[in-house]
């Protein structure tokens, strides 16, 4: 019987891109994103990525007897793309859900740092993605996963509030010192909250090497093996668009995956666990301290990656400004742009950083500097500013007319 | 010594009428974002309006090896919501701009004359120029500051936006003035100069 286990966990998110939003636009026109490129990209990534693996992990869950498991985090962002653009993708992840061996975990509806800025939208933005996952795929969330694995034992504790009893994060080292990754923690401040560490070295094998250094299934379990000799779990977190899109079919990504619920369930050492079962199966063996935010982002492992210059700051700070103008105003509308104005994305094509990560950056950014990303963005958001204002004064308005009628009426009385 | 100051061509040209997008008023800097333009001031003077009154809107139009650095700064001053950058312009979109701007400024640190504020002032733009411009020498009608005292920049911008007699009055004064500057004129001057020197 399999004594160790495997957390295998995937990351589905596409953000909702800007269009070139000029300052002349400023005032005149409220539409802000670019329609084109994300229905493009999106319709890209799902013959490339979402629906060819889809459909292998339905076919490796329908082989293996439910001996394989895995799960999904699918940001609001993707789903509703997948919806507009793409509503076969959200049609085979129905189909996965229907197995009852795939976990879909909690996060922001919008990807979004609001875990940094504001509780309330953070509570807000947990609570819309977890009635959306079940409204999707008939399953209420139980393991909470924060935008790109953020973590710190303040945004613990708030999660452990809103009811997640697990929670994943980044096995940083800088945090670990000499602790492994492959066990189960609790966290400092809520020792109730257990907390899955991702390997990022067993990880990142697969997400970013697999092209240049390609493994077969059977070394890969040894490998973990290996890693895994002291511990329980291994913990493997990544995009899922590193099957096909990050790592081309070329590379025999599909193969791999293919090969590697059967390689596990022969060798016997490890069985297939989703989140919210390892926490329930395995012993946690110590907590953790993270006291300043950590992520699963370059090799710092912290928040500069969206929070790391003054532009990044600036943005950030101007769009959570607003949040008790809009809660009063209370819109629609206005609030919908306001998530996906939150989508950290924006702030990550803001980022200076070329040089270390500089590539993986690159890649992901329609801009081509961070100056442009920040004005683009700064540009929309004075227009949100303005709409926002608008309603505002609007309401202001609305409240007087209705005090005048009052005090009319009392007169009469 | 004589100067013989240059003069603008408007002919051909009628002002642009565009629908405004943003209602507050526009203080524009328009040109090359480079050292000599002073930039860096025009932005702390921004800081200072904006710290004074929230309606306004700051515009530096163009491009330039000192834009990014344009960008960071006005970020760091966090009015990056006020202070917006437009790029690199392009044919009608240098007359649109003149067409939103309720104020203009060219705080150069040096510029051998700057066509750019007469421009402006042709649109009906008032305009804020530094003493160590040119133009300063022809303008009677522009407010002409030092371009390192940001206080009296503020100061102007203020004035401009708080006190609609006084821009009216220096719109008007410049809109004639400008267009009194004829290559007719100068060339009659230049004339005289030639010819005082021949005798």
């Amino acid at each position: 019987m399999a004594t160790k286990s495997i957390c295998l966990y995937f990351q589905v998110h596409q953000p909702t891109r800007l269009r070139l939003y000029r300052f002349f636009d400023i005032g005149k026109d409220s539409h802000y994103y670019d329609d084109f490129a994300n229905r493009t990209i999106l319709r890209r990534i799902a013959q490339k990525c979402y629906l060819p693996m889809n459909q292998l992990m339905l076919e490796l869950i329908k082989q293996n007897k439910g001996k394989f498991k895995i799960a999904y985090s699918i940001s609001g962002s993707a789903l509703e793309q997948f919806q507009r653009f793409a509503p076969d993708v959200i049609e085979s992840f129905k189909a996965l859900a229907a197995t009852g061996k795939v976990e879909f975990l909690a996060e922001t509806y919008y990807h979004s740092l609001a875990s940094l800025a504001s509780e309330s939208e953070f509570r807000h933005q947990v609570a819309k993605h977890a009635a959306k996952i079940e409204e999707l795929f008939g399953v209420k969330p139980t393991a909470f996963r924060n935008t790109e694995l953020i973590y710190s034992n303040g945004i613990g504790e708030m999660v452990y509030d809103m009811g997640y009893k697990t929670m994943l994060t980044e096995g940083a080292r800088h945090i670990m010192g000499w602790k492994s990754p492959n066990y189960v923690y609790t966290g400092e401040t809520q020792p109730k909250l257990k907390l899955l560490l991702r390997n990022y070295g067993l990880s990142d094998d697969i997400a970013f090497r697999f092209a240049q250094q390609p493994v077969t299934a059977e070394q890969f379990v040894e490998k973990m093996k290996e890693n895994a000799q002291e511990g329980d779990i291994v913990n493997l977190f990544m995009d899922y668009e590193t099957f096909g899109e990050h790592q081309g079919v070329e590379s025999g990504i599909f193969d791999f995956m293919k090969a590697l619920p059967a390689a596990v369930i022969k060798d016997g050492t490890f069985g297939f666990v989703t989140p919210t079962e390892a926490t329930k199966k395995v012993k946690p063996v110590a907590d953790i301290s993270v006291e300043d935010p950590i992520s699963w982002a370059d090799e710092e492992r912290d928040l500069t990656a969206w929070l790391g210059n003054e532009l990044q700051n600036e943005a950030f700070k101007k769009v959570y400004a607003m949040t008790e103008k809009l809660s009063i105003v209370n819109d629609v509308e206005l609030w919908e742009d306001f998530g996906h104005l939150q989508e950290s994305d924006h702030f990550y094509y803001m980022c200076t950083k070329f040089f270390s990560d500089g590539e993986v950056h690159k890649y992901f950014n329609p801009y081509d500097t961070p100056y442009e990303a920040f004005i683009n963005y700064m540009n929309v958001i004075s227009d949100f500013q303005i709409r926002l204002d608008e309603k505002r004064a609007a309401l202001d308005v609305k409240e007087t007319v209705a005090e005048e009628l009052g005090k009319s009426k009392r007169k009469k009385k | 010594m004589v100067t013989v100051h240059n003069a603008v061509d408007f002919s051909g040209r009628e002002n642009l009428q565009v629908e405004r997008g943003v209602k507050d008023p526009v203080v524009t800097f328009l040109g090359r974002i480079t050292y000599q333009k002073g930039p860096e001031y025009f932005i702390e003077a921004a800081a200072k309006v904006l710290k004074r009154t929230k309606n306004v809107r700051f515009v530096m139009a163009g491009s330039g090896d000192m834009m990014n650095r344009a960008i960071r700064h006005a970020a760091r001053l966090g009015i990056s919501d006020r202070f917006h950058f437009t790029g690199f312009l392009r044919g009608m979109d240098v007359q649109k701009m003149f067409a939103l701007s309720d104020v203009y400024i060219m705080p150069s640190i040096s510029e051998p004359f700057g066509i750019s504020p007469l421009e402006a002032m042709r649109t009906g733009v008032p305009s804020i120029i530094s003493k160590q411009s040119g133009a300063a020498e022809i303008l009677h009608y522009a407010f002409k500051i030092d371009f390192w005292d940001v206080d009296a920049m503020a100061d102007d911008i203020h004035a401009l936006l708080s006190y609609p007699a006084l821009a009216d009055f220096s719109a008007r004064m410049g809109f004639d003035e400008v267009n009194a500057l004829k290559w007719n004129g100068a060339c009659a001057k230049m004339k005289k100069v030639y010819e005082s020197v021949i005798k």
